[in-house]
């Protein structure tokens, strides 16, 4: 779970990408994995992003992205199962609760779907620092600084707030709370009474936060960045084979 | 008791060494400061400890027991640990659950808890805040309150690191007055300090670390007048020392105040101290 959303530092071609390409990846095949309704092109879309994954040599860190959607998806699965008896029955899960043709095809279809749009969105997240993303978030899609900095922020918080959580599951471990148990139910148990100090922490740290930007002039006048981010053939290139996706999807229904 | 054996420990896969190669004793009773730079690896020596962290290679016994196999709130029963920052220590509403915490999970009787909180409380001077919010206390009483969590689980062996750092000189002494007495009970501390005067005044070992690597390991006496080493690890000795360096080898045993009056009265006076 511990940084999973974080960028993952590199110098690979997909790396050095304009940011705004890489927001379109995720937003494009996000929207062709909800438009397109088939197993293999949902298939294909996932298999797309492990390439990327490989190609830009964060395979291992989104091996865990994959593993916690995949499990993720596996309970999606399961629920979806047990709730749809229309069909053909295939075989008996439970004593009186049926596996229908339909069911298994719908409900493998949402894994399939959930991991797939999700998984385009966490790489663009590895593979962007927030920064340059803040700077083409205001720079070239004139979104106002106050509001871009208050999505990357959240998105920022995400790792911030596992990290956190980390932090205080240690130290309750060294004070003889098992929170280092592999049991999955007692595990759930524990971590549920960690939910409140979480909370709290974070929303402390929120208002440390609002201090600190009041402090360093926050939004008091124009902006200037560092980098120029300029848009490379290879940027095009990539546009033009995610924008791809869509017509697929739109054609396989 | 502590039995470190050629350990070693990277963050991740790709990380350079943080610590290389450590094998280190710690038996009952002793009183160890770990010394070293920023980024030596002491946290990270530390948290071995418990299980916080587990060894790349090499391995950690306390009690007999593996930390790579037991958990560590399973050793919470052996070996209490403060943590550098309160901050990351604390996580309950009020000092007075803080301070419970651990004590409901040790499963002590119930009826001696509420006796033990307040007087850990007082021994620390946190009586007239029992029921305050953690996070409105000031740096110094935050870290009061975590140490005092620790406290209160008793355990044989208790591994600090920095716990005086943010406290005025004489919370600072009372702090030390306590864990010394602890040590005097018999408990086994290890901690970290960037105090030199404090780690010269209190622990009987020292241990430098630097870079990852166990630099000297030895009688705080003796480790404290190796200056070369102490440089290499961006230590300096505590004035006093370097005062009776200067004053040449008639000096050299001086590690205290009281030691250097006697050695300039048995200088002054031939014939030695006159009680
Ligand atoms: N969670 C972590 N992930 C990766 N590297 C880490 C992590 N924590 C510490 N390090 C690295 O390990 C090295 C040793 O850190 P450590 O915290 O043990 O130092 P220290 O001796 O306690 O320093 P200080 O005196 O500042 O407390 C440092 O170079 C640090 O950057
Ligand atoms: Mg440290």
């Amino acid at each position: 779970m511990k940084q999973m959303l974080e960028y993952v530092h590199g110098n690979s071609l997909i790396h050095r990408l304009n940011p705004l390409t890489k927001l379109i990846f995720a937003v494009v095949t996000c929207v062709a994995c909800f438009i397109g309704s088939n197993h293999l092109f949902l298939l294909g879309i996932l298999l797309f992003t492990i390439i990327i994954a490989g190609a830009s040599g964060i395979l291992g860190r989104a091996a865990g992205v994959y593993k916690a959607l995949f499990i993720l998806g596996l309970f999606l699965m399961l629920f979806q199962l047990l709730f749809t008896p229309q069909g053909r029955i295939l075989f008996y899960i439970l004593p009186g609760v049926p596996v229908t043709d339909i069911g298994l095809g719908f409900s493998s279809l949402l894994m399939l779907r959930m991991m797939a749009a999700l998984a385009p969105l966490s790489l663009m997240l590895m593979l962007t620092p927030m920064n340059e993303l803040l700077t083409a978030m205001t720079h070239n899609l004139k979104v106002p600084y106050r509001y871009a900095f208050a999505v990357v922020t959240a998105l920022r918080f995400i790792p911030a707030f596992s990290r956190e959580m980390d932090q205080i599951m240690q130290a309750q471990r060294s004070r003889g709370h098992e929170t280092d148990t592999r049991n999955p139910i007692k595990k759930i148990r524990v971590i549920i009474p960690m939910c409140i100090p979480l909370l709290i922490s974070s929303v402390r740290k929120v208002e440390t936060m609002a201090i600190s930007l009041e402090t360093r002039g926050f939004c008091t006048g124009p902006r200037s960045c560092r980098k120029k981010l300029g848009f490379t053939l290879f940027d095009i290139l990539a546009i033009i084979l995610v924008m791809a996706a869509l017509p697929v999807s739109i054609i396989i229904g | 008791m502590i039995s470190i054996r050629n350990l070693s420990y990277r963050y991740n896969k790709k990380a350079p060494l943080v610590l290389d190669n450590i094998s280190l004793e710690i038996g009952r009773g002793e009183f160890v400061a770990l010394v070293g730079q920023n980024g030596a690896g002491k946290t990270t020596l530390l948290k071995q400890l418990n299980g916080l962290l587990k060894p790349s290679s090499g391995s950690v016994t306390i009690n007999g027991l593996d930390t790579a196999t037991v958990k560590t709130s399973e050793l919470a029963c052996h070996i209490g640990f403060l943590f550098q920052n309160p901050d990351h220590q604390i996580f309950c509403g009020t000092v007075y659950d803080e301070i419970r915490f651990g004590l409901v999970n040790t499963r002590r009787q119930q009826e001696l808890i509420d006796g033990r909180i307040r007087r850990i409380a007082g021994l620390l001077g946190l009586e007239g805040m029992l029921d305050r919010n953690p996070f409105t206390l000031s740096k110094g009483e935050r870290q009061r309150v975590a140490l005092a969590s620790v406290l209160a689980l008793e355990t044989e062996i208790l591994v600090l690191d920095e716990p005086t750092t943010g406290q005025d000189y004489k919370e600072c002494v009372e702090i030390m007055e306590i864990v010394k007495s602890l040590n005097q009970q018999g408990k086994t501390i290890i901690m970290v300090s960037h105090d030199m005067e404090v780690v010269v005044d209190y622990c009987e070992r020292t241990i430098v670390l630097h870079n990852g690597r166990v630099l000297e390991d030895d009688d705080t006496g003796i480790v404290l007048r190796k200056t070369e080493s102490l440089g290499m690890a961006g230590l300096e000795p505590p004035q006093i020392i370097q005062l009776a360096q200067r004053f040449g080898p008639l000096f050299q045993d001086v590690i205290s105040p009281e030691d250097m009056a006697r050695a300039i009265i048995s200088c002054a006076v031939p014939g030695g101290v006159r009680a």
